[in-house]
Order: C-alpha cells, then structure tokens, then sequence
C-alpha cells in the first residue's frame, strides 16, 4: 500500500475514532450527545501554544510570511455559545471559552453593556437557562447573514497578492489591502466592515473599523455596536496551524480590550486529524482521497434556501434586531 | 487619371473589406493584444472590473422610463430568440416584473446576469481555479480548472457549476447545473433548468475585458444566443469591493410590514 | 497522483460540511426538544437547499385524514457530496421520522433521523456503510 494511502486509512481510522465523541448525522441539525467531551478552546491553546518551539515561517516572492492555503475554522458548537459552558441541549455542547484574555473567559462589558446583553439573553426564547419565555430577537446568523467576526471563524482559504491578502470562503469573502491605504470613513458602516492589514513581523495584523453593529459574537446574545474596532492577528504557529486572534476594542460597553484566541489546522493535521475540532459522518463517509471533489467549495445559498427561518422566527414574534445605541 | 482613381478606389474597397468592423456590443478589436502572465504563465485577468451599460436593466434594445435609461442591445442579432410560448411568458414576466422578479427578493442574480449588475468584482486567480469575487450579496464565484468535469447532475444551483479552461488570451467557463428561478436582466427575460452557458473572458487592452456568454436552453429558445460587452477596469487608486449585503436590508424593511408578501411562502 | 494531492491537502469541502460554523442557530428557538416526534408517511417532495432541505411527507391521521408534514433536514450540499440526488428520492417513498416538533404548532419537525421501513437510512444513501456504518 503506498505511503500516501496508508496516510489516508490512518487518518479515516482515527476519524472514525473521533466519531464516536461527535455529534449525530447530521439530519435537519448536528446533535450532540450530554456526555461529549468538554470541547477544546482558548483556555487549551495558549496551553498548547506555550510549549511550541519558535517557527520560522516561508516568505511569499514579496517577502512576507507565507499564510496561504486552506485553513480550518474554529470548529466546536459553530459559535452558539462563546463563553464556557457545560452541555446546554443537543446543538450546544460543552466547551472552552473563546475568549483567552481577560483569562477568566469572560467578556469585561460595562454595567450598562452587560444589562444589553442580558435583556437579550432572557428574551431568545428558546428553553435555555437565564431566559425569561419572552420572544425578543434571533442571533442575526439565523437569517443567513454573515458579518465580522463570525466570517473569520469558518474555514477559509488564504490566497496572497502583492499589496492584498484574500480570504476565500464558503459564505462570501474578504480581501484585505496591506498596501498601506487608509480605511474608508467611519461614517460608512458595514457588516464586514473595513479592513485594512500590514504586517508585524511574522504577523498579519489587520485593523477592522467601520462595522455596523449588527452581528452578535454568537448566538446567546453577545452583541456589538459601532463603536466598536476589531483588530486581527493571523500568525503561523507551526507549518500546519495558524494562531489566530481578534480583539475587540470598545470603551462604549466594554470596561477593557478583550481578545478570542483558537488555533486553525491546515486538513488532516492538528490532534483531532480534523483542522477543527468538530468531527462528523461527513468526513468518515466521504474519504479525502476518493473524493476528487473535496477540494472544491459548492454552492451554498442560504438566503435563498432558509425562506422558512425568518418566516417561522417572525410569525413567533421576534423582533428584527438593529443595533445597540450605548448611552453618550 | 481615371485608372489611378478607378485603383484607389479598389484599393479603399479592398482595406474596407479586410477591416474587421464592430459588430453589436463588441469592442473594436484591430489586432490581439497581448496580455501579461501570471506566474505560472496564464493571461492575468485579475483585477477589479464593471460593465458599463444598460443590460441590468434590458439585453434588449429598450426605451427609458423612470428610473430605467435607454440603451442598445448587447444580444447578437439584437432579440433574444424566443420559442413562440415563452415569448408569451417574457412578456408575462415583464408586466409582473415589480413583483416576479428575483432581483426584487435580494436572490442570487445567476450566470450571466451577476456579471452585469451595476457593482463591481474582482478576478483572482490560482493554479487549480480562477475566483470571481462580486461586491453584489458579496457572491463569490469559483471556477475550477482542476481537472475534474462537472460533477454528474441533477444539480440545481442558483450560480451554477463552473468549469473554465485557457483558449489562447481567453478564458472560457462552461457552466450548467442550473435552477429555473433566475431572470437575465429586469425585463423578465428568463430560463429554465436546461439552461447552459459559455462564458469568454478575453483582454483587449491593459485596462479592458471582452466579455461574451452564449445562452443555450432548448426548453426555451429556438438557438443558442450571445451576448457581448466590454468590461472596464476600475481605475480609482482607493478601488475595492465594498459591500451590499441586500438580505440584511430587504428583511429589515420587510420585518415591520403587517402586509409583506416576503414571509408567506413555506 | 495528482487528485489525491488535492484531495488530503485541500479538503475545503469537506471541512466546510463537516464543521459549519455557519450553525444557524434558530434550531431551539423554532423547534421544542422537549417534543420528540415519530412519523411515518410516504414522501411527496423534497427541497434540495441549504441550509436546510426539506422532506414533505402525507402521513395518515388516526381519523383517515391526510396531513401533509414539513421535515427539517439536512442541507443539500451534504447529500450532493455523498453522490445523492434528488431522483434517488422518488415521490412515493415510505420513510420514518424521528424528530422535533416545531414550536409554532404547525406540522414541522426538525428530522432527526429519516429512514425507510427496511432500515436504510436517507442520509446516507442506499448501500453506503463507510467506516462509521451508521
């Protein structure tokens, strides 16, 4: 059997094995079970990060560190629930906080900050502890739109260019000057916002200002407004893992910066063999080296196939979230 | 004097006659123009472009009215080549267009169409597939050029499945595995699933694209069909894709309107 | 040689379906997991779209009417990958429900699993094991 074979079948065991520990097929949703392991996050990372050796990463033509290929995202619950948890109901298990600093995992909002958050907390209505049974808003992902920093968090593709670092996604993508160019005026806001990169030494640090307000952190009701300034850190941490880090900076509800951290693999590397930490029956069912296809990203379209979401959502009751305006 | 009159007068004819002359919607292409390579020696195509015409609106020639301008059509041969019982249907659409029209629900406008629409995209280009990033629903178009054919269908895809390969200067992308529910333009042209398309990427000069389709659906037209125009390269220094995430706004408007029609179906 | 250079190292795809961080997170706010729900009827549609498709499926009441229910399922792109299309689910087929009732009181269920009487499972085509055999 080549090696390159056999690589494959050891991969494809240890997934199976992997399995075992994973949410269900996937039917209308992925469902995990109440005795899954508590799911690596932040907290595992920095860990993992303090015992790596320093690397050295290889130069693109231009001479900065080379970050291209295809990466993993952050995998887990997929962003349901940011803070750590223990298990909720089949589509939120256990898991790591996101946020790795301040290091109590926490995120440091203001009094006034946190009472936002809160008050939407108690009115997602959906059985989850710290809620009231009112119906108030539904995470902005359920309406299939997508914003900062939740496109940073699913797997992506890194493509670099003299003067631009592109991001290729499933859900859209981002291009990203690091020619130096300023950042359209603050006045114009985005759901992605702005983004502008230069380079730190070994790191792609990229500014993200002029965002709308719109998008939550997650799905438990951590919003942000347009105040606020996001600051990502995209870094090789080893040839097979990005350290990636964004923290976001706002003095209108937050009392300090606060910053998420979480390693991405490239496929088939990192300890799970899954360049996330998510396993599923997709991946055991449809081995890599059969599939000429795997490479390939295919249609996604969810708007246009999600017609019964917002008209279930709404027909519930909820109201149409637009942005949190902190007090003068 | 009147042989050397009569032989300039050959001569005129014969160099009129040997001119290549625009023909409906192409640019004036006198001799190939050569473009630079990428680094693994393809025609580079990347950049950031935008059509300039009235196709969003119409393909075909059309009169203006409010908020609609005049314009040429960029169809060969001028109309768009109807079987008789889905003209009755264009023209069906066309009345109804405020309402049937999918542009109108923020839907994915589909191949050609999205490359029409007044925002501008972005060519990128790797060894296993050519990107089209569009500020439009920030789509994203991947077109693949890894080897592998179509994959086998039914598929139905509001983009489509896009394979491309280099024919000399040209890129040329084969799509198919469409859904029926895509217009071409606001006028009500339109589709079914048969529908598979041919598109031609070719440059013309450093700051200019020829972009042709070729529109094949025996379900609905008598031939195959092309259209045809140049696109410009956006020459602003601060040029980038913004964004108009048009989902976010239709749902906002709609989500308050105690009579919308958006939320209706199931 | 060459596709399975591409296949192990650029497995975008497969990462994609197999870890969606674009959860959609609506899940418990339309559906009530405290409302498991069994159904059999026999299929008259399918969706194939994302995020979710959609099972329509007659299922006889006790009283001999007929009520048409909507089964929330899996997204089209992960069956398209597994080789499935929709002609491989003819109007007609018997199937099994297992799932979620939808909170609005409407007949909508979040399809755990979705299986024909002679135990294939829909999400995984006919005769496909794989390694995992579920």
């Amino acid at each position: 059997m080549s090696q390159r074979i056999f690589a494959a079948v050891q991969m494809l065991t240890v997934g199976f094995c992997v399995l075992i520990l994973a949410p269900g097929p996937a039917a209308g949703q992925a469902f995990w079970r109440e005795d899954t392991p508590k799911i690596p996050m932040a907290a595992s990372w920095l860990a993992e990060k303090a015992e790596l050796p320093p690397y050295n990463p290889p130069q693109t033509a231009d001479g900065v560190p080379d970050l291209q290929g295809v990466w993993g995202g952050s995998g887990g619950d997929g962003l349901s629930y940011l803070e750590e948890h223990e298990y909720v109901d089949v589509t939120t298990p256990a898991q790591e906080s996101f946020v790795s600093d301040p290091p109590d995992g926490k995120i440091p909002y203001t009094t006034w900050g946190l009472a936002r958050r809160n008050e939407i907390l108690a009115g997602l209505g959906r059985g989850w502890p710290d809620e009231s049974g009112e119906r108030l808003y539904s995470s902005p992902s359920a309406f299939c739109l997508n914003y900062m920093p939740r496109f940073s968090l699913s797997a992506l593709e890194i493509v670099q260019q003299p003067g631009s670092v592109i991001m290729l996604g499933e859900e859209g993508y981002r291009v990203i000057p690091t020619d130096g160019r300023p950042p359209i005026s603050e006045d114009a806001k985005f759901w992605f916002g702005n983004s502008r990169g230069h380079w730190e030494g070994d790191t792609l640090v990229v500014e993200v200002t002029s965002l709308n307000g719109r998008g939550w952190f997650d799905s438990t009701g951590h919003y942000y407004t347009e105040n606020t300034r996001m600051t990502e850190r995209w870094r090789l941490a080893d040839e097979n893992t990005i350290d990636y880090e964004v923290t976001i900076v706002d003095p209108t509800v937050y009392s300090r910066p606060w910053t998420m951290n979480f390693p991405r693999r490239r496929p088939g590397t990192g300890p799970d063999m899954r360049g996330g930490r998510m396993a599923s029956a997709v991946m055991v069912n449809a081995p890599a080296f059969e599939d000429p296809y795997a490479g390939e990203v295919w249609e996604d379209a969810c708007y246009e196939g999600n017609r019964e979401g917002p008209a279930s959502l709404r027909a519930l009751g909820y109201d149409w979230f637009r942005g949190m305006t902190p007090p003068q | 004097m009147r042989h050397r009159f009569l032989r300039l007068m050959l001569g005129l004819a014969a160099i009129c006659t040997l001119t290549p002359m625009p023909s409906v919607g192409q640019t004036a292409a006198t001799t190939p123009y050569t473009p630079l390579r990428t680094a693994d020696g393809h025609p580079n195509l990347q950049g950031i472009w935008q059509v300039v015409n009235t196709a969003a609106w119409d393909l075909e020639a059309h009169q203006a009215s409010l908020g609609v301008p005049a314009g040429h059509s960029v169809v060969e041969g001028g109309a768009i080549p109807y079987q008789p019982s889905a003209l009755a249907k264009k023209k069906d659409n066309f009345e109804q267009r405020a309402t049937l029209d999918p542009e109108t629900r923020c839907y994915l406008p589909g191949v050609p169409r999205i490359t029409y629409m007044p925002y501008p995209f972005q060519i990128i280009q790797q060894a296993d597939k050519v990107s089209i990033a569009y500020e439009y629903l920030r789509a994203i178009r991947y077109i693949y050029m890894n080897g592998n054919p179509h994959p086998p269908g039914p598929i139905d895809w509001w983009m489509g499945d896009s394979r491309g390969r280099w024919e000399g200067n040209t890129l040329v992308v084969d799509v198919i595995h469409f859904n029926d529910q895509t217009w071409f333009d606001r006028a009500g042209n339109f589709h079914s699933d048969a529908l598979h398309v041919i598109e031609r990427y070719t440059p013309t000069g450093p700051d200019h694209l020829l972009y042709e389709a070729t529109i094949e659906d025996p379900n609905v037209f008598s031939r195959p069909w092309k259209i045809s125009m140049p696109l410009y390269r956006r020459q602003e220094a601060n040029s980038e894709l913004l964004e108009y995430q048009c989902p976010a706004y239709l749902l906002e408007q709609e989500w308050d309107n105690p009579v919308s029609t958006l939320f209706g179906e199931h | 040689m060459k596709k399975q250079t591409l296949g192990l190292l650029s497995a975008f795809g497969l990462m994609l379906a197999a870890a969606p961080v674009a959860a959609h997170h609506s899940f418990a706010a339309e559906f009530d997991i405290e409302k498991p729900i069994e159904l059999r009827g026999t299929l008259t549609r399918m969706d194939w779209v994302n995020p979710h498709g959609w099972f329509f499926i007659d299922v006889e009441n006790s009283d001999g009417t007929v009520t048409n229910w909507a089964i929330e399922a899996g997204g089209a792109t992960q069956l398209l990958r597994r080789g499935l299309r929709k002609t491989d689910f003819p109007a007609g087929t018997e199937v099994i429900v297992n799932g979620y009732l939808a909170r609005s009181g409407e007949p909508v269920v979040n399809g755990r699993s979705v299986i024909t009487p002679d135990g294939k499972n829909f999400f995984l085509g006919s005769n496909t094991s794989g390694a995992a055999g579920r």
